[in-house]
């Protein structure tokens, strides 16, 4: 005890002395002691059941009340004498949620998380007024269990991404997945594992399921991972009566820091023996800089456009939160080769006082609507999804370019 | 049979230029995994609470929580960050040459390297695996030299690939062949970190650090007239060798734990 506490009070002092910049690199010094050199193990060892078990169940949300305008522009053509082609339209937003997460045992967890906002539009009665709040949408509800210590389920209401695109991913075969109930299970096999899903699909999507028939709503899943020194190798597959068969495989490995992924996917339909359509991704994800930035930069080319024209490519720059005020840039452009159709995304977001947070996006559309890249388009970027979600939802009249301004009060607790 | 000859003497000469080199590589690759054996757990598990506490002059200080969980034998570990809140249920996973980090975020796993930062800090991801000493580095020089109240033997080293943090180092090893201080080196040999470990715990019959003391010899800012280095400290409290679940290694895990 009473070596311990010399050496702390060494420790202490070295640090302090050096924080009146009367060392810089005086290391040495630590080493005057020769009995401080070794201690005995502490008889307490950590509690590694604690880190997945809390008696107590968890409950935090979020409240979020926000407005802005959108000024658009229809099309670029004429833009100022054609009367209509601008408009500025204001909009309101009211956002509410709730996250439950319960872990009476290390092996045992139940997690939800549940929101309600306005303006909404019941998807069954479109033309009503959208001035309206939502009922309480179940946006995950999952629970987690843990057999023999290596058998892991999670089953519910849950999102799954599978896939190593940022910006197009072909590979992402349940999608859909949120919008049904799934289990998912995932067992240690060689240095990685093997991760299989049965789920009912789109029970609970925006649009009522085509089929009333249980089997043609469940869909199987497999996704095996495994790794080779520095390469990662995935085989995956999907089958649900229609669409039918979808199998993928990808390779992965980091060069000169740099993530880079190859993936191919090929899409059987309902009839296996012939091949219906495939796609093939190139993707590069870096992450770093002492000032963190991350760049992706994607290459998609998809059979199913004729005559192999189905080129896209798409670019995106992320910044950390390491700019003065913590605004936060990002940048998201995808374009498509075979119809020269784009969209171009630029948002900035970042506090003007506590609580308070100010928005700015300049969303850019030319070509084709929707171009031949959106097959297999992410819908979010990670880090301005907050964009995304405003220009789905809240930018009227599909604009060929607008200037969106946001300002939202939002509080988490 | 004059070609011959002259071939076998060739071969002779060349023999014996290379068998002591051979011997004193051996015998290197021998000092640097007495001290490796040292601080590797190749028969149990290990586990333990980090704390690691990065100081930028002028800034502040920022504290990182997060449980270490080592598998030496089939090279694997795993770091779950558990505060700030802000980056709770972050984790990095390393099997064999691969190192993941999970994102809780986006529920996405990104390939990383051993050589980045860890947390933005002077620790990199390499300094939480187990010690490789003898598989990447060849021991180039030694001296005996007094390091405060020990005797050490100062080894210079020099990597034997390019996949490790540092290309060049030198290590100040106790009479328990315990390393007491590291200085990392870039390929221009410009001193780019120091490393103190000034007390260890024992661990079973092994050694794990207790305080780690890393200066940054280029990041820092002059305050007051006076250049101050950024350091990170770190903490090791709590380690354990019970037996780990082998879910734990594993992506699943990560995604169980994340809040």
């Amino acid at each position: 005890m009473g070596r311990a506490l010399f050496r702390a009070t060494l420790l202490f002092l070295w640090l302090g002395a050096s924080a009146f910049g009367q060392v810089t690199d005086g290391v040495d010094d630590m080493f005057d002691d020769p009995n401080a050199g070794i201690v005995e193990q502490p008889e307490e060892g950590m509690d590694v059941d604690a880190l997945t078990a809390d008696k107590k169940p968890r409950l935090s949300g979020s409240a979020t009340v926000g407005g802005g305008f959108v000024l658009g522009m229809a099309r670029w053509e004429n833009p100022f004498a054609d009367p209509g082609v601008i408009g500025l339209t204001p909009f309101y937003l009211v956002e509410g949620g709730l996250k439950l997460d319960f872990r009476p045992a290390s092996s045992l967890r139940l997690y939800g998380n549940f929101t309600v906002n306005s303006p909404y539009v019941d998807p069954a009665h479109p033309a009503d007024t959208s001035i309206a709040f939502s009922p309480v949408l179940v946006e995950e509800l999952f629970l987690d269990y843990t057999l023999a210590e290596s058998l892991f389920f999670r089953l519910g209401k849950q999102e799954i991404t599978w896939g190593q695109g940022r910006l197009f991913n072909p590979g992402n075969f349940l999608l859909t997945a949120i919008d049904g109930i799934s289990i998912k299970g995932f067992l240690p096999v060689g240095p990685n594992g093997l991760t299989l899903v049965g789920l009912g699909e789109g029970v609970f999507g925006p649009v009522a399921p085509a089929s009333s028939n249980l089997a043609e709503l469940i869909a199987a899943a497999g996704l095996f991972e495994t790794s080779l020194s520095r390469l990662t190798l995935g085989l995956s597959a999907y089958y649900r009566v229609d669409p039918g068969l979808r199998s993928g495989a990808y390779l992965k490995t980091p060069i000169a820091g740099v993530d880079v992924a190859l993936e191919g996917v090929l899409e059987w339909g309902p009839d296996p023996t012939g091949l219906d359509s495939a796609a093939v991704l190139a993707s590069l994800f870096w992450e770093g800089g002492r000032r963190k930035w991350q760049l992706i930069l994607e290459y998609l080319f998809d059979s199913s456009v004729p005559d192999y024209l189905g080129h896209s490519m798409g670019l995106g720059i992320l910044a950390g939160n390491w700019l003065p005020g913590g605004w936060k840039p990002g940048l998201r452009w995808v374009h498509s080769f075979a119809d020269v159709s784009g969209q171009l995304l630029l948002g900035l977001e970042g506090p003007l006082a506590p609580y308070l947070r100010l928005a700015v996006a300049f969303p850019f559309r030319y070509g084709n609507t929707p171009g031949n890249y959106s097959r297999y388009l992410v819908a979010e970027l990670p880090g301005i999804e907050y964009l995304q979600r405003i220009e789905d939802g809240r930018i009227p009249g599909d604009p060929a370019a607008a200037v969106l301004v946001m300002l939202t009060l939002s509080v988490d607790f | 049979m004059r070609n011959r000859s002259q071939l076998a003497g060739c071969l002779a000469l060349i023999g014996s230029v290379l068998a002591p080199l051979s011997a004193q590589t051996k015998e290197s690759s021998d000092i640097l995994q007495v001290i490796d054996a040292q601080v590797s757990f190749l028969d149990q598990d290990f586990a333990a609470e980090y704390t690691v506490t990065q100081e930028k002059p002028g800034q502040g200080s920022s504290v990182t929580k997060a449980a270490v969980f080592r598998r030496d034998r089939e090279d694997k570990f795993l770091i779950l960050v558990l505060e700030p809140s802000a980056d709770k249920g972050k984790g990095y996973l390393k099997i064999g040459d691969t190192l993941w980090i999970y994102d809780p975020v986006s529920r996405r796993f990104n390939v990383s390297s051993a050589r980045n930062r860890f947390q933005n800090s002077n620790a990199r991801n390499s300094d939480f695996t187990s010690s490789t000493l003898a598989k990447d580095y060849r021991i180039t020089g030694e001296s005996a030299q007094k390091l405060g109240a020990y005797a050490t033997q100062v080894y210079e080293l020099e990597a034997l690939h390019n996949e490790v943090s540092f290309p060049f180092m030198k290590i100040w090893v106790d009479e328990n062949n315990l390393v007491r201080k590291f200085e990392d080196y870039s390929l221009s040999r410009q001193l780019l970190r120091t490393t103190a470990i000034p007390t260890y715990q024992r661990v079973g019959d092994r050694f794990v650090p207790a305080h780690i003391v890393i200066v940054d010899a280029l990041q820092g800012r002059t305050v007051s007239g006076v250049f101050r280095n950024e350091r990170t400290i770190i903490t090791v409290a709590k380690p354990t060798l019970n037996r780990l679940a082998d879910l734990i290694f594993t992506q699943a895990y990560l995604e169980r734990t994340s809040r």
